[in-house]
């Protein structure tokens, strides 16, 4: 049996890893687009101040993108280096999505990233316009390879277990593509982008207007980031809402655990706003609750009700038996029988496979799983309530504040003197929550799905390669070691980026330069 | 569905090959000019000339890679799960390198510190030599096959460890693998550069290719005597992928089988020596450009040798023979390797027409004088 | 059906970030329209060059960054040679497309305040920096421009640097003086020595 610690370890590597990854990801996403809306204005208008902004915004993109690039590798690879039968069990509808990211999206975006930077004079104001565009395209899709894939991982339609192979294998990929919960998860994640992207462009913008530097340069950053940023974030939190409605119809389990519904309650069923949840008694200690406005947006119905853990769970317990039928006929199939009743009896039951599955935790035949090990089961068989509750909350939060940020920051755009101490402030000490709600939010996507990696069809546990504890050991303390020293690097040349502003530029038209003359 | 099961996977048997050749082509030349910044850039303005004779480029052709790795989990998912999780070290070593890749071509000229940037041309030469290296001795590992095994419910188990993978022969595949980059690289920048960079670059390609050539005879002699693989059931190729279905033997010499029974296939290996008497000219009498057409020839013809002295075998297992992945029972099912067959061959040309059109745009050599002008735009 | 609706989004998300900087622009171009100009020069009118300049002020004081303030003047080079006022015109004209040529564009200031005296503010422009300026600007006045009978324009020309802990303005400040108007008297001051000399 695969030992806990190795799952554990490869887990919080795999966390780890794209916790920081996704530090980088959404800068990328949205400041691409943000830069190629810069450079529109510059190519309409034809004013030298719009150039700049494309090309000081680039130079933090830049720096920003080069730890995408390098934290991304490392997600790449590490499905097939901690997740091998994961990789082998869904590699062939998995595995799709990915390859496609990489001829539609890495390549575009890769190779244009170059042009972008170094081919100002070698190209005209309209190619070099496509080219920017054309990586924010490129970013932008590979976004929505990546989270159809991931969106695969949490609602699994479009394939099948094969018997003879051992694996799910794709029989629509259309289904796959048009999956409700990936269609969902791409537009809120880059909408989540480019509300990271405006925040950064905000807060930094805000900085050389309160310094009183570089005004004019600051003010149309300003403006920009305004506009697109509250169109953003207004898209983010429609969206949000969207999910949350989705995992209502095919993630229930992950529903009720964000909302600690214990027990299926009449409709339309209470928001807890905040409480403490406790799995073990299953009841939230000093909830304070919004009466039907759960059940409004979760199901935007009246009368539709919200299934409780409670539920879920006895529900699952009858699943878990189905499975160690489908288990044992499985095992049966494997053995060389082929049966056409066998054949036709597991075909009709291997939707409750993944269930049976469970049991491996506790016993590899699991066909002789006791009752105590199915209990255990079933209790598992839920995600750990209260992380995901906070989680969930902390990030709704940011989103909300950011919301009235943009509100405040897209009004005193429109006022010439956008030059509020207190909105510049704002602006700048808020910059940090959209990382926050970006870093929560695929907590609560990720944690959100436990016990499964693939919902209900495959166990995290038994997705991890057979790897010993030290190698994974060896592997994370590399990993946290060379991220940190990389972030430490990356911050350093940020923050020096971003105090000397548009001054980088060495154009002599900016702060720092203004006294280059004589 | 224009191409049945059978046809489809020897397609990607060749889309894999194409896209390793293509990585080994454009970001082959990017990891030999980083082996070669130390030594062939003495000031730090020359160095400067060598980053940024491969910068605008070097990041579309590592995609190369990536897609390599993408299409692998795409197309061969189980040849994926097994290589990666067995080469679990190497490859953590090579990912490290690599991370230093991209910080190290941003980040290095950001600021005038000269130890900033002594550091960060050591960080650059780990990224390209490191990866090199470890891409031909695991290479070379599956030319000898793995230890791995089956268990009954496809999990896989692997018994080796990185010292393992270190045997003679990788190594000589690691070399090889090092050495033809470093020619590829030192060509690009023959073609790039002027004056003193040139010429050393001249000196290191001339060099290097007769070393990859000398280094490659002795590994075609070594695969003589090497135990190759070779499957003894009968090969039912429309077949689902169940690699558990068949028998396999080892023996020495097996490599060699398919030249037995393809004598045109010999075309393969020489191809490799033609092109690299080519290499040798063309560099000598100072024609770069053309040395690159044939330095991607012999490139291509060495990882073509390997390939078709393997094929159908995709991952041998030195331990459970039947464990083996062949390309008849190791890919995707048949609907992704159809589906992925057309996006490949939409996007792939698509690719290949973007991408040159930028290497047009970046046409021209990279001077001193260029880097002075452009200062604090370039790497 | 969310992928259509992406598409729609972002187009409509990146047209508003356009059209809010457009707005922008348009309102500035509007404002400067409204700011009184000089007929002649197109210069800063006096009016609305007083409001700039403490705004320069406020920004040196934010920044911790000298500026220096020129008061240029051709009043006594008139009065000397007794010039007519269309006489003047031309040659002002002409100072004006000089200076022009030096002014960065939306950093510094340059304002007509008389009827041959102009302001220059300068942010970022220590003492030192100003007098080289000053010099330079009085060679290509002298150089550059031509009068009639060909007699060489003399400029007077006086400055002060403002540093938000500089105490030359401390007196005028302490009797009641705006921070802008004592450094103008200060440099009007100075300008009328340099005639003088």
């Amino acid at each position: 049996m695969i030992s806990d610690t190795v799952v554990e370890l490869s887990r919080w590597q795999f966390a780890v890893t794209s916790l920081y990854h996704f530090l980088f990801v959404p800068l990328t996403i949205g400041l691409s687009v943000i830069l190629a809306i810069m450079e529109s204005t510059y190519v309409m208008t034809g004013r030298e101040i719009y150039k700049d902004m494309t090309q000081f915004w680039g130079k933090l993109f830049g720096i920003n993108f080069a730890l995408g690039v390098t934290t991304g590798l490392t997600m790449e690879f590490q499905f097939g280096m901690n997740w091998s039968y994961f990789s082998h069990y869904v590699g062939d509808v998995f595995g799709a999505p990915l390859a496609i990211e990489g001829l539609m999206a890495f390549f575009m975006e890769s190779t244009f990233v170059g042009l972008f930077f170094f081919g100002w004079d070698k190209l005209s104001k309209g190619q070099h316009l496509t080219i920017t565009w054309l990586v924010a395209l490129g970013s932008n899709l590979s976004a929505l390879w990546i989270l159809v894939a991931n969106g695969w991982m949490q609602n699994p339609v479009g394939a099948e277990f094969n018997y003879e192979t051992m694996r799910m294998e794709v029989t629509s990929f259309g289904e796959l593509i048009f999956n409700p919960a990936a269609q969902v998860k791409f537009v809120h994640t880059v909408a989540a982008g480019y509300t990271t992207a405006s925040a950064f462009v905000l807060g930094i913008s805000a900085y050389y207007m309160l310094k009183g530097r570089d005004i004019a340069f600051a003010q149309r950053s300003y403006t920009i980031a305004a506009g697109f940023g509250l169109a953003a974030v207004l898209s983010v939190i429609v969206l949000g809402d969207e999910s949350g409605y989705t995992d209502g119809e095919v993630q229930k389990a992950k529903l009720a655990a964000i909302e600690a519904e214990w027990h299926t309650e009449e409709p339309p069923a209470a928001f807890t706003v905040i409480g403490l949840p406790d799995q073990d008694a299953m009841v939230t200690h000093h909830a304070i609750k919004i009466p039907w406005v759960l059940g409004l947006i979760g199901t935007r119905s009246t009368d539709t009700p919200i299934i409780g853990l409670t539920e879920i769970m006895q529900n699952n317990r009858q699943r878990i038996h189905n499975g160690i039928k489908a288990y044992s006929l499985l095992q049966q199939l494997r053995n060389g029988e082929r049966d056409e009743t066998l054949i036709a009896e597991f075909e009709s039951i291997k939707k409750d496979l993944g269930y049976g599955l469970l049991l491996k935790q506790y016993t590899d035949k699991v066909v002789d799983a006791t009752d105590e090990q199915i209990e255990m089961a079933v209790k598992n068989s839920i995600p750990q309530v209260a992380p995901l509750f906070w989680a969930f909350r902390v990030m709704v939060a940011s989103g909300f504040i950011m919301l009235i940020v943009f509100v405040i920051a897209f009004i005193s755009s429109s006022i010439r003197k956008c030059r509020k101490d207190w909105i510049l402030k704002l602006s700048l000490y808020t910059m940090i929550l959209p990382w926050i709600a970006c870093e929560t939010g695929w907590f609560v996507a990720e944690f959100g799905r436990q016990p499964w990696a693939i919902a209900e069809v495959l166990p995290t546990f038994l997705s991890v390669s057979s790897l010993s504890e030290w190698d994974i050991i060896l592997s994370l303390a590399g990993y946290v070691f060379l991220y940190t020293i990389f972030l430490l690097i990356e911050m350093f040349l940020m923050m020096k980026y971003i105090r000397q502003g548009p001054s980088s530029l060495h154009k002599r038209r900016y702060h720092f330069e203004i006294d280059e003359r004589g | 569905m224009l191409f049945d099961y059978e046809t489809l996977k020897i397609i990607w048997w060749a889309f894999l090959g194409v896209l390793m050749i293509g990585f080994a082509i454009t970001g082959g030349f990017d990891l030999g000019v980083a082996v070669l910044l130390p030594f062939l850039g003495k000031t730090d303005e020359e160095r400067r000339v060598i980053i940024n004779a491969v910068g605008p480029t070097w990041e579309g052709n590592q995609v190369w890679f990536v897609m390599s790795g993408g299409a692998l989990f795409a197309a061969w998912p189980t040849a994926y799960a097994v290589s990666f999780s067995s080469f679990y070290f190497a490859l953590l070593l090579a990912l490290f390198a690599l991370f230093l890749r991209p910080l190290g071509f941003d980040y290095r000229s950001k600021l005038p510190n000269p130890e900033w940037r002594a550091n960060w041309d050591r960080a650059l030469f780990v990224g390209g030599f490191v990866p090199a290296l470890v891409l031909g001795i695991a290479f070379g590992n599956l030319l000898k096959g793995i230890p791995f095994h089956f268990e009954t419910d496809m999990r896989i188990v692997y018994f080796g460890n990185l010292l393992g993978l270190l045997n003679p022969f990788s190594l000589l595949a690691g070399l090889i693998s090092l050495s033809m980059f470093i020619m590829h690289g030192a060509i690009y920048l023959q073609i790039k550069t002027v004056d003193n960079i040139n010429q050393r670059a001249q000196k290191i390609a001339v060099i290097f290719t007769v070393v990859t050539l000398a280094l490659f005879a002795l590994a075609g002699g070594w695969i003589c005597f090497l135990d190759g693989y070779h499957i003894t059931s009968e090969i039912f190729p429309n077949a689902v992928a169940n690699p558990l279905a068949k028998f396999v033997k080892k023996g020495p010499g097996l490599w060699l089988d398919n030249y037995g029974h393809l004598p045109a296939l010999w075309a393969v290996p020489a191809s490799a020596f033609i092109g690299g008497l080519m290499v040798l000219v063309l560099s000598i009498i100072n024609r770069p450009g053309s040395a690159f057409v044939f330095s991607c020839l012999m490139i291509t013809s060495i990882i073509l040798t390997a390939g078709c002295s393997m094929f159908p075998f995709i991952i041998p297992s030195s331990i459970s023979l039947n464990s083996s992945l062949t390309v008849w029972d190791s890919s995707s099912s048949l609907k992704t390797l159809n589906l992925m067959f057309w996006v490949t061959v939409i996007f792939l040309p698509l690719i290949m027409l973007y991408t040159s059109w930028v290497f047009r745009v970046f046409r021209g050599k990279v001077t001193v004088e260029h880097i002075h002008k452009n200062n604090h735009t370039l790497y | 059906m969310w992928y259509f609706t992406w598409i729609l989004g972002v187009l409509l998300a990146c047209s508003l970030g356009i059209i809010n900087v457009l707005r922008l622009e348009a309102q500035e171009a509007l404002e400067k329209e409204n700011v009184a100009v000089d007929p002649l020069t197109q210069l800063l009118a006096r009016e609305s060059v007083l409001e700039r300049l403490q705004e320069k002020v406020d920004n040196s004081k934010r920044n911790e960054m000298p500026f220096s303030l020129l008061y240029l003047s051709l009043t006594t080079f008139k009065k000397k040679y007794q010039l007519a006022d269309y006489e003047m015109d031309t040659i002002l004209f002409k100072f004006v497309e000089i200076l022009r040529q030096d002014l960065r564009y939306e950093i510094d200031i340059a304002a007509r305040v008389g009827e041959e005296d102009f302001v220059l503010a300068l942010p970022g422009i220590s003492l030192e920096k100003a007098d080289v300026i000053a010099n330079r600007i009085k060679r290509n006045i002298l150089v550059n421009v031509s009068s009639p009978s060909h007699i060489a324009v003399e400029l007077a020309i006086g400055f002060v640097e403002y540093t938000y802990h500089t105490d030359v303005i401390a007196e005028e400040v302490a009797m009641g003086m705006g921070e802008v108007e004592a450094l103008l008297s200060i440099a009007i001051g100075k300008c009328l020595e340099s005639a003088l000399e």
